[in-house]
């Protein structure tokens, strides 16, 4: 796994890890809110405003994918940009090994944090009814690492075709995952954002949580592998028949 | 448009329009190649860096020539697979030269790009290359390369911190690491103080008297002569001359080149130059660096270490001037 080593101390020394971070704590700064203004909020308040406030309308439809979208984006494009990627490219290695390697380091940086942010953020707001929210951490951890693959895998390889993807995924976040995907049920279905969310709904299967047409469980396992796997294969593609200036 | 010489006719190679060329560019009529372009042109765009040009490689050194822009860049980054041609064949060892990774365990690349990971230290950017080379022994290929470049005293200090000529010798061990058959360099003197010239030069060389089949770019005439016999010309893409260098090199010679210098007194160093024969002007840019207009550069190159070390001047840089360059080059194939 040299690739993967060399891409993980590539991230660890980058300001992104730090933007990551950022954005995968900034629920945190909502989840203070009800401990601010304890009187406003009862116990079902509390598991509203973390399920359907922070982490279906917040977390993972725009945080989630904008912290995937940074080190994804990284991962190839960086080294596409300052030319280093020929170090690599130039080695008697398969294409689909380069492109795997660089995906598993997305993954191996990505979900910690992202992780963190989700328990952080669960401690906070919890904090005085942890028995009460225990049920709700395991479905955000659960969906969140679907979201990540998902995302991390379809922005990796944007980075491959796009000169500014970093520019671009943002773009498509805010208008595509973020917006359109909500309100318009016919693009739901190719939303990353919406499998994510799906995926909270079924496992948290508490019946006041819900959102329009969840996906089912199975429908949504094979989508996210499709996924990765149908972008990782035209990354290799892509990787096989790009010229490196 | 033709290059010709009539002391060394049959040793010379030319592509021009109207004639058809007999022995095969780069190599002799028994060399085997390794490397081998085949009407290769190689377009982005409007733009035609490589034009419809041919030749092979085969064991020893082989400069790649011409000024900047003109192609050589291209030329390589073909060669090693890592730009497909827009039409024509690149091939290595006889396979074609894309799309074959494993090919990678006989061939060597030193760009011309600058940036290596930062935060490795030369011993983990060498070791990088090793693993990636898959080398059983990885160790001691990593050790014998660091030597070979001689950055024992530098190996454990971050990249970053490196000079220019430091990465460039770190860069030298990471493409020889897997010992190549097949090396390519870009513009590998780049950056280089005397001193370290002198050693990758003798590294060329070296590489050449083992029987690999090194192709060493360059924009600087003299330097060439160092370390290769056989040299490509390569003007506006288009391959204009190819052959053994002493063919070419009274040529060269005779035509003015300006050389710019960049050292710790350039006012004493200036006041020497003006008396030596074959200088014909000498003057200051706004960078305060010397620059000198010669008809004679080989004894030009000659003599000025030998006079900087006389008037106890330290040299910094000597480059020849892309201007003058373009116009040795264009005389060159005007001839």
């Amino acid at each position: 796994m040299t690739i993967t080593l060399l891409t993980i101390r590539q991230f660890l020394r980058a300001k992104s890890l730090m933007v990551v971070a950022a954005i995968c704590l900034l629920p945190v700064l909502f989840a203070v809110i009800p401990h601010l203004i304890p009187d406003e909020f009862n116990l079902r308040d509390l598991r509203e405003m973390l399920s359907d406030v922070i982490y279906l309308n917040l977390f993972a439809t725009t945080l989630l994918p904008l912290a995937t979208l940074v080190l994804a984006t990284a991962a190839l494009g960086d080294e596409i940009d300052d030319k280093t990627l020929q170090y690599i490219a130039l080695k008697p290695i398969s294409r689909l090994r380069i492109a795997f390697e660089k995906w598993f380091a997305v993954m191996t940086v990505t979900l910690p944090v992202v992780w963190v942010g989700i328990v952080v953020t669960w401690a906070v707001i919890s904090w005085g009814n942890i028995d009460a929210m225990r049920d709700m951490l395991l479905p955000m951890l659960a969906s969140g690492t679907v979201g990540v693959i998902g995302f991390g895998s379809v922005f990796m390889l944007l980075s491959l075709f796009v000169q500014r993807a970093l520019l671009f995924g943002v773009f498509y976040v805010f208008i595509w995952e973020s917006t359109l995907s909500r309100f318009l049920p016919g693009i739901r279905s190719i939303s990353i954002s919406h499998y994510t969310r799906s995926l909270f709904i079924r496992l948290l299967d508490d019946r006041r949580v819900t959102i329009d047409g969840p996906s089912a469980t199975t429908t949504i396992i094979i989508t996210i592998v499709a996924i990765a796997v149908v972008s990782l294969l035209l990354s290799t593609w892509r990787l096989r028949t790009m010229a490196m200036e | 448009m033709a290059f010709r010489t009539k002391r060394k006719q049959e040793q010379l190679s030319v592509n021009d329009d109207t004639q058809t060329v007999a022995v095969r560019p780069g190599l002799g009529p028994d060399t085997a190649a390794s490397v081998s372009l085949d009407h290769v042109s190689r377009w982005f765009g409007d733009i035609v860096a490589v034009s419809d040009v041919s030749f092979g490689i085969g064991a020893g050194v082989t400069g790649l020539l011409g000024p900047n822009g003109a192609g050589k860049s291209t030329v390589l980054k073909m060669m090693s697979g890592l730009l497909p041609p827009s039409s024509g064949e690149v091939t290595v060892m006889g396979q074609p030269a894309r799309g074959r990774p494993e090919s990678y365990r006989e061939l060597g690349l030193v760009s011309e790009q600058e940036v290596i990971y930062p935060f490795l230290t030369g011993r983990e950017f060498v070791s990088l290359n090793a693993k990636l080379q898959k080398l059983p022994n990885a160790k001691e290929a990593v050790e014998r390369a660091i030597d070979l470049v001689d950055m024992q005293h530098a190996a454990d200090r971050k990249v970053g911190g490196y000079s220019k000529g430091m990465r460039q010798r770190i860069k030298i061990a990471g493409a020889l690491v897997h010992d190549p058959g097949v090396i390519l360099m870009d513009e590998p003197l780049n950056g280089t103080d005397p001193v370290q010239r002198a050693e990758i030069i003798r590294l060329i060389r070296q590489l050449g008297r083992e029987g690999k089949s090194v192709v060493v770019s360059s924009h600087v005439l003299v330097e060439v002569e160092r370390f290769a016999q056989n040299i490509l010309v390569i003007i506006n893409g288009k391959l204009a001359a190819a052959g053994d260098y002493r063919a070419i090199r009274d040529r060269i010679d005779s035509h003015d080149h300006e050389v710019r210098i960049r050292a710790s007194d350039v006012r004493g160093l200036a006041a020497l130059l003006v008396t030596q024969p074959m200088v014909r002007a000498v003057r200051m840019d706004r960078q305060d660096r010397l620059v000198v207009e010669t008809n004679d550069v080989r004894s030009f190159y000659q003599m000025v270490p030998a006079a900087a070390q006389h008037a106890d001047v330290r040299l910094y840089e000597m480059q020849p001037i892309d201007e003058s360059l373009t116009s040795v080059f264009s005389y060159l194939v005007e001839q």
